[in-house]
């Protein structure tokens, strides 16, 4: 029996509910968690607790993986071909392993001898996407279920010790992607996409688990983009020239296209898309360039609803 | 003399001397019904005819009533809080609501004629008590050993078993008239028919395969017909209908020859929220107390 669980021991596979698990390719972590939401009953004449009942409980799983020109964690449990808008899967239902070698000493993930963990029928709850110029690109995604089984037949197979190339800063396609003109021309030295379904759980009478888990729709995206300033902040905003039939110089509604390319001749290697619609510019902040001796940088916040796809 | 809060482990209520537990919450509200009559020689003021409305809200373990004795309903009781007594109460109304999310609960209305006190309500030199409510030491045998708050497992299904119920009220109006004699300070109660009793579906609106056997009106209301009959048998016109409700206690409460009495959809907004349905069915009993409530055994 293992001592001990480590990151060559361990692996998570997704997929869709009525489908077959994947393996997911350059796994970095994953994390579960369960959650019980508790009620008391008291009752007048009597200090005792009456009863104090479970209401819900629902799983958590989190898992990320470098951007490695594999498909994401998206896609493998999607199974979505091309350009996926998130909000076709705020009613997929998928499933969700995770397990651990039984034999600390194998060099990989050996589906015979392991000990796992499965969640189904659970929903996707967040993505998140990270493209920093000091780092491998990531994705983080987050699932939420109600039931979970384990034991040996719970087993993960091994990734399979990939060709492709892992995505970094010279991969981002400045002239492919379409950023806001508020950055673009700019030094990106980060961006971040990210959505969350606000999952909430939906009960009746008879049946205790949750029937259904829905998107909390509107839902709220956003596209965060950190550039090192070769100037102070030059965004005008003049609030006295908005008409009712104009907004001034105000920044306005944008798309985002943020495209990374596929590794050129890594083998299996595609690159990835993610569009992300009617988004406006709602922070902006200038930081650092203090006497502490750092570089100042501006963050630029965009924010829309629902408008999300991924590719790759 | 110490300055003790009176809380509610320190409270039990009683009907006519017998405890009920899982009590949440009570509320006494009294009108001595005065009356003011200004003369020559100056004002009168007397004492008319008294109200008392009580109204006891319990976890409610089942839908025919609250556990122990149910009274009130043909012949008075006497409602108690440790010695705060309301005299000669009936019901005026008993709701039950089963929600989804939250316990099962009863709230039971009263109208009594004259609330007195005999002892302080709490003895200031003791303590909260384990429902010990005559302070003499010992528990009172009718509170229940610690069982399972009722929520919405409990609910056993029925008419509707097939639809994704949020909530069901089942309410009852008892309305009286009061006839006052001459010669007697109190009146007597009679009760007003029709008595009217009402339940309500909350429904989580969600696609559904049309022409299902014993198709609800939720079906229809997709397809543009209006009502659809609810019971098993095709011959019952949907003028009189059936429903049947399982309680968490293996008890049911049928509500026989209802009548659609509202409907209305909400939700569905732009804020997100889901779509619900939500539908009131009417009874209307001329005689006798319809339809028949169960006594929790």
């Amino acid at each position: 029996m293992a001592n001990r669980v480590y990151y060559s021991s361990q692996g998570v596979a997704v997929g869709l509910q009525t489908g077959t698990f994947a393996t997911v390719e350059g796994g970095q972590s994953v994390g579960i968690s369960a959650n019980f939401s508790l009620e008391q009953a008291f009752q007048m004449g009597r200090i005792a607790i009456y009863d104090n009942i479970m209401t819900d409980g629902e799983v958590t799983i989190t898992t990320s993986k470098i951007l490695d020109g594999n498909d994401t964690i998206y896609k493998l449990a999607t199974a979505a071909a091309g350009l996926s808008p998130i909000v076709n899967q705020s009613e997929t239902e998928f499933k969700v392993r995770v397990a651990s070698n039984t034999n600390e000493g194998a060099s990989a993930l050996d589906a015979s001898a392991q000990l796992g963990t499965e969640v189904t029928g659970c929903f996707l709850s967040s993505v998140s996407y990270t493209i920093p110029s000091d780092g491998f690109a990531t994705e983080e995604v987050s699932f939420v279920g109600d039931n979970k089984a384990v034991g040996s037949a719970k087993s993960v197979s091994a990734p399979s010790g990939s060709t492709t190339r892992a995505t970094y800063r010279q991969m981002f396609d400045q002239n492919g992607s379409d950023l806001p003109s508020e950055v673009s021309g700019l030094n990106v030295t980060n961006i971040a996409i990210s959505a969350d379904f606000g999952r909430e759980a939906m009960f009746k009478l008879g049946q205790f688990r949750p029937f259904h888990r829905y998107a909390n729709f509107p839902f709220e995206v956003t596209c965060e983009f950190t550039v090192s300033n070769t100037s102070t902040d030059q965004s005008p905003i003049d609030l006295d020239g908005v008409t009712a039939t104009s907004d001034g110089n105000l920044p306005t509604k944008q798309d985002i296209v943020v495209k990374l390319t596929d590794a050129a001749g890594f083998a299996g290697s595609h690159g990835y898309e993610f569009h992300v619609s009617g988004a406006r510019l709602n922070t902006l902040s200038q930081d650092g360039g203090d006497t502490g001796g750092g570089n100042a940088t501006t963050t630029l916040g965009y924010q829309t609803f629902n408008e999300l796809s991924i590719s790759g | 003399m110490a300055n003790n809060a009176l809380q509610y482990p320190s409270l039990s209520v009683k009907y006519n001397g017998v405890s009920t537990p899982l009590v949440q919450s009570v509320t006494i509200d009294g009108d001595s019904g005065l009356e003011t009559l200004s003369t020559p020689s100056g004002s009168v003021i007397a004492h008319g005819p008294t109200s008392v409305n009580v109204s006891v809200n319990s976890l409610s373990p089942s839908i025919g009533g609250p556990t122990g004795t149910y009274s009130g309903l043909r012949e008075p009781v006497d409602i108690s809080i440790n010695s705060l007594q309301v005299s000669n109460c009936f019901v005026n109304s008993i709701q039950y609501s089963l929600e989804s999310d939250g316990f099962f609960t009863s709230s039971f209305s009263y109208q009594g004629d004259s609330v007195s006190q005999s002892t302080p309500l709490m003895d200031l030199t003791s303590g909260p008590s384990e429902g010990d409510d005559n302070g003499d030491g010992v528990p009172d045998p009718s509170f229940p050993a610690t069982g399972k708050a009722p929520y919405r497992v409990f609910f056993g299904g029925g008419s509707f078993d097939e639809e994704n119920l949020k909530s069901i009220s089942i309410n009852y109006t008892y309305d009286r008239e009061l006839i006052y004699a001459q010669g007697e300070a109190k009146p007597f109660s009679v009760l007003k028919y029709p008595v009217e009793s009402t339940i309500s579906f909350q429904i989580y609106v969600s696609y559904k395969t049309q022409n299902q056997p014993n198709a609800t009106i939720l079906d229809n209301l997709y397809t543009g017909v209006y009502l659809q009959q609810l019971a098993c048998d095709d011959a019952t016109p949907v003028e009189s209908l059936n429903i049947t409700i399982s309680g968490p206690a293996g008890d049911s409460v049928s509500f026989g020859g209802v009548r659609i009495k509202d409907m209305s959809v909400e939700g569905g907004s732009v804020n997100g929220e889901p779509l619900e349905y939500n539908m009131t069915f009417v009874h209307y009993a001329y005689e006798g107390i319809s339809p028949r409530v169960y006594q929790y055994q």
